[in-house]
């Protein structure tokens, strides 16, 4: 539904300021009562809020006092909640994979980035991942939409960050993301914007993009 | 404790953010590393207090790792995110101090707001900000000060009418054309 013409006249004024987040109180209020209702009023905010956040990149670079990133990572530690990083959610990604394999029909997981509830009766697609020959993890791909990914693994000795990208049968490559490793052990999911049958390979790099392991999916 | 990994120095950064949506300590580190010195600059134009500014620029680092997982590449750079997130908290923290913000009489509004920009300033900005520069070089001098005003300095439209000695009605004016105006060379650029 579209507000009268007349309403949109008197906030055209602060639409501008309003995009740009510098309306505060009663006038803020006053904008925002009418946006919510008036599509054209919202769509104007939109593109001038996007042009707003473009502009900004022009701001003069500074240097920080001394130690600020040692301070910011202080106070990053210090606020980093124990459960959050801790191994449950990793725990819950293996089991989910597992409870997947299994053909359950639903699964829930939980944790930062935990996927929908997935239902669905296709079986996901499995495969060995494996470097030189020895198997280091394990890869699934769901059969359903939309298609996640599932790794684990379990052999690579070592901490740090890995990132996992699938190659398509048409030979596109996608990226899946950047994930942890602790102590050789990782598991996730992520969800890929490609049919599960769609995938051939899956490729777990580390930050150097040296290949630590591969797993091909046959269908 | 993990030492610093130099080579996350060179990875995209989107890749990063995933990293740091998993609370990987290097990740956040390569992180703060690579855009202490664009959010703190923005922090410190908008406030114009090197402690005020400190304080924006940490709150501003761990609301990104906080709301890291939530970042959707699709929505624009990571640059652009990370540089709006501490925006806000700046003029946050403006208002809250009520300050009473004077003219800019920086180098950077110099150049910014200068009467004839130079396509060739563009080549000094970083490389996502070269675009919005050449847009912004095209705006007529008055409504190019009141959109930096607004969008970097962070003041409202009462705020330039007082500094720019122009009527309030004025300078809401200048700012709705000018940034309209941003939008549809922006537009023309990308189409
Ligand atoms: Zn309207």
């Amino acid at each position: 539904m579209t507000s009268s013409p007349l309403e949109c006249d008197e906030v055209r004024d602060d639409l501008a300021e309003f995009a740009l987040g510098l309306l505060s109180g009663r006038e803020r209020a006053r904008v925002l009562d009418h946006v919510v209702s008036c599509s054209t009023c919202r769509h104007e905010v939109e593109s001038l809020t996007a042009v707003g956040d473009r502009l900004v990149t022009l701001a003069p670079s500074s240097d920080p006092p001394t130690d600020f990133e040692t301070r910011v990572l202080e106070r990053y530690r210090a606020n980093a909640a124990a459960p959050r990083r801790g191994r449950g959610r990793e725990l819950g990604l293996v089991a989910a994979a597992l409870v997947l394999v299994a053909g359950a029909t639903a699964l829930v997981v939980r944790g930062p980035h935990a996927p929908a509830p997935v239902a669905g009766h296709d079986t996901p697609l499995s495969a060995t991942l494996a470097a030189d020959g020895h198997a280091l993890g394990h890869l699934w791909v769901s059969a359903s939409v939309p298609t996640w990914i599932y790794v684990s693994l379990d052999d690579a000795s070592w901490s740090g960050t890995v990132w996992c990208s699938v190659t398509l049968r048409d030979g596109r490559t996608l990226d899946v993301g950047a994930f942890a490793v602790h102590h050789g052990h990782g598991a996730w999911a992520a969800r890929v914007a490609a049919t599960g049958r769609e995938v051939r390979e899956a490729r777990i790099t580390d930050v150097a993009g040296h290949v630590i392991a591969t797993a091909t999916v046959s269908t | 404790m993990r030492s610093r990994t130099p080579a996350l120095d060179h990875v995209a950064d989107d890749a990063l953010l995933a990293g740091v949506a998993l609370g990987d300590d290097a990740c956040v580190g390569a992180f703060v590393r690579r855009y202490q010195r664009r959010l703190f600059g923005l922090a410190l134009t908008i406030v114009g207090d090197v402690g005020v500014a400190e304080d924006v620029t940490q709150e501003a680092f761990l609301r990104i790792v906080r709301h890291a997982a939530a970042y959707d590449v699709r929505r624009g750079a990571a640059s652009t995110w990370a540089l709006t997130i501490t925006r806000h908290l700046a003029i946050d923290a403006l208002r809250l101090r009520r300050a009473i913000p004077t003219a800019p009489d920086d180098q950077v509004f110099a150049t910014l707001a200068s009467p004839a920009p130079s396509p060739e300033d563009a080549a000094t900005q970083s490389d996502d900000a070269a675009p919005a520069w050449l847009a912004l070089a095209q705006l007529p001098q008055e409504q190019r000060r009141c959109v930096v005003l607004a969008v970097i300095y962070g003041r409202t439209a009462a705020e330039i009418a007082e500094s720019e000695s122009i009527p309030l009605g004025t300078a809401k004016s200048r700012l709705r054309l000018g940034l309209a105006r941003l939008r549809d060379l922006v537009a023309q650029e990308t189409s």
